[in-house]
């Protein structure tokens, strides 16, 4: 993590002298910070996002996320319980910290970004914990001497990737103020050791996706990818 | 089956809306314009213009609307001095009988700019690159075609130089257009209500021709359109980015 943001710094400061010499930003401004509404609305959360317009038509985004979500599961589950079989339950505590950071390619020649219309590319990356309840069996769930138990679980600093890709508007009101609206396509991931799988196989979805879940994943017990649509509404203020 | 569908299709579905962008641009300097942007400091507009037009479905309204005229004037003064340019404008909305260097200086040179612009051709300097290169080279900075042969206009007004203090002149205006609004009857089929709604109706044009009485060439023409309303938010990064390009 700590290279990673190194090398955001130093690319920065390479950056720094075209920034200024190759395109005119707002009125002569270049950078902006705007905070996400979906996310306090939604799940608890908090989003930042600093945008650097480095070129005419192209700018740099770097956004940090926290996320705090439950995921509501069937109280009882399947029922069906063996040995070695287990299902999470019950309500799911999702909190997640992520950074992801991308780039927008503004669509309009003839106003340079950071107005109009854009397309952008994310990549995000980050840490999340999963606590909730999970059931398993004592034998064949077939057999009447069949028992159900019921434990606790919990997993910590769960790595966590998504990509995002799409298109948004960004509208900019009384010199300084910023709106930006944007939906896009959606992948998340989560890194869980095997220890983990058969629990977060279904919270994937959870993570990542404010929106639609487009894809889901049939079950199994190792995680998978969980695909959707996210909605962004941002506000934002013009800095300098 | 469904799912592998949409897998396959969300993408493109995303690029296809992306791509519904927006407006255009035509920037063309004199190849001696790069000798000489230092030296422009002080440009004298002629009269801003800002005109409304809303097409109708039966008729046309046509208006000059002088709100909107003095707040482009005193926008333009503004960006200008925020951008380091010195901008003189001979506003026409206060005007009486006397004033002569209004119709005797501004008047007639804003009319010969129209004429060298509409009736001269220019000679283009080839375009250097391969087809990649001038597609995208719009990323860093504007495409911008340099005239190897510019329009000129009479040298009989050479004497404004030294009269305003500056060689430079420019002709600047915004054109506002509004389409009707769409018919709601097309709401009884809803795909085609949904379409009608999310059409522009809005097209802002901007252009700015600078001239210098010295050299009596046209230095610099700039066209833009702009599909959305004519917004101070909209016009003034325009204006702002239309002096830098200028001086660049």
């Amino acid at each position: 993590m700590k290279k990673v943001l190194l090398l955001i710094i130093i690319g920065c400061l390479l950056l720094t002298p075209r920034l200024f010499s190759q395109n005119t930003g707002y009125m002569g401004r270049h950078f902006i910070l705007k905070t996400d509404l979906m996310y306090p609305l939604f799940s608890d959360g908090f989003s930042g996002e600093l945008e650097a317009i480095v070129l005419r038509r192209l700018s740099l985004t770097a956004r940090y996320t926290n996320q705090n979500r439950i995921k509501r599961l069937s109280e009882y589950g399947s029922g069906n319980y063996y040995v070695g079989y287990q299902e999470a339950i019950g309500d799911w505590k999702v909190k997640s910290s992520d950074i992801l950071l991308g780039f927008r390619y503004y669509l309009e020649p003839e106003q340079p970004a950071p107005k109009g219309g854009y397309m952008f590319f994310n990549y995000g990356f980050g840490k999340a914990d999963f606590s909730g309840r999970q059931a398993t069996g004592s034998g064949d769930f077939s057999s009447s001497n069949s028992i159900t138990y019921y434990y606790d679980v919990s997993a910590r600093n769960v790595p966590v990737n998504q990509y995002n890709i799409g298109f948004g508007y960004q509208s900019i009101f009384f010199r300084r103020v910023v709106f930006d609206f944007s939906i896009s396509y959606v992948k998340s991931w989560l890194s869980v050791s095997a220890k983990y799988e058969s629990e977060l196989a279904s919270l994937s979805d959870s993570y990542g996706i404010n929106l639609i879940k487009v894809l889901g994943f049939e079950g199994g017990n190792y995680v998978q990818p969980a695909y959707g649509i996210n909605l962004n509404l941002r506000v934002g203020v013009l800095i300098y | 089956m469904v799912n592998s569908f949409l897998k396959i299709c969300a993408l493109p579905i995303l690029f296809a809306f992306g791509a519904c962008g927006g407006g255009l641009m035509l920037l063309e300097k004199n190849q001696q314009l790069d000798n000489h942007k230092e030296s422009i400091k002080k440009i004298v507009s002629l009269s801003p213009e800002f005109s409304k037009y809303k097409i109708g479905r039966e008729e046309l309204t046509i208006s000059h609307s002088e709100k909107f005229g003095k707040r482009l004037s005193h926008n333009i003064k503004k960006i200008g001095k925020k951008t380091g340019l010195e901008i003189v404008i001979f506003d026409d909305h206060e005007l009486s009988a006397g004033d002569v260097d209004y119709f005797n200086d501004i008047i007639r040179l804003k009319n010969a700019i129209r004429s060298a612009i509409s009736l001269q051709s220019v000679v283009e300097s080839k375009q250097k690159g391969k087809f990649f290169k001038r597609r995208f080279s719009t990323i860093a900075k504007p495409k911008v075609v340099v005239w190897e042969e510019a329009p000129v206009i009479s040298s009989e007004f050479s004497y404004m130089a030294e009269k305003y203090g500056t060689p430079y002149f420019s002709v600047q205006g915004v054109i506002a257009l509004k389409y009707p609004n769409s018919l709601a009857i097309s709401w009884l089929i809803p795909p085609l209500g949904l379409l009608s709604e999310m059409q522009n109706r809005h097209a802002t044009y901007y252009y700015n021709i600078v001239v210098n009485v010295e050299t009596t060439e046209v230095i610099y023409r700039e066209f833009r359109i702009m599909y959305n309303n004519a917004r101070q938010s909209n016009i003034d990064p325009i204006i702002y980015d239309s002096f830098k390009m200028l001086r660049k």
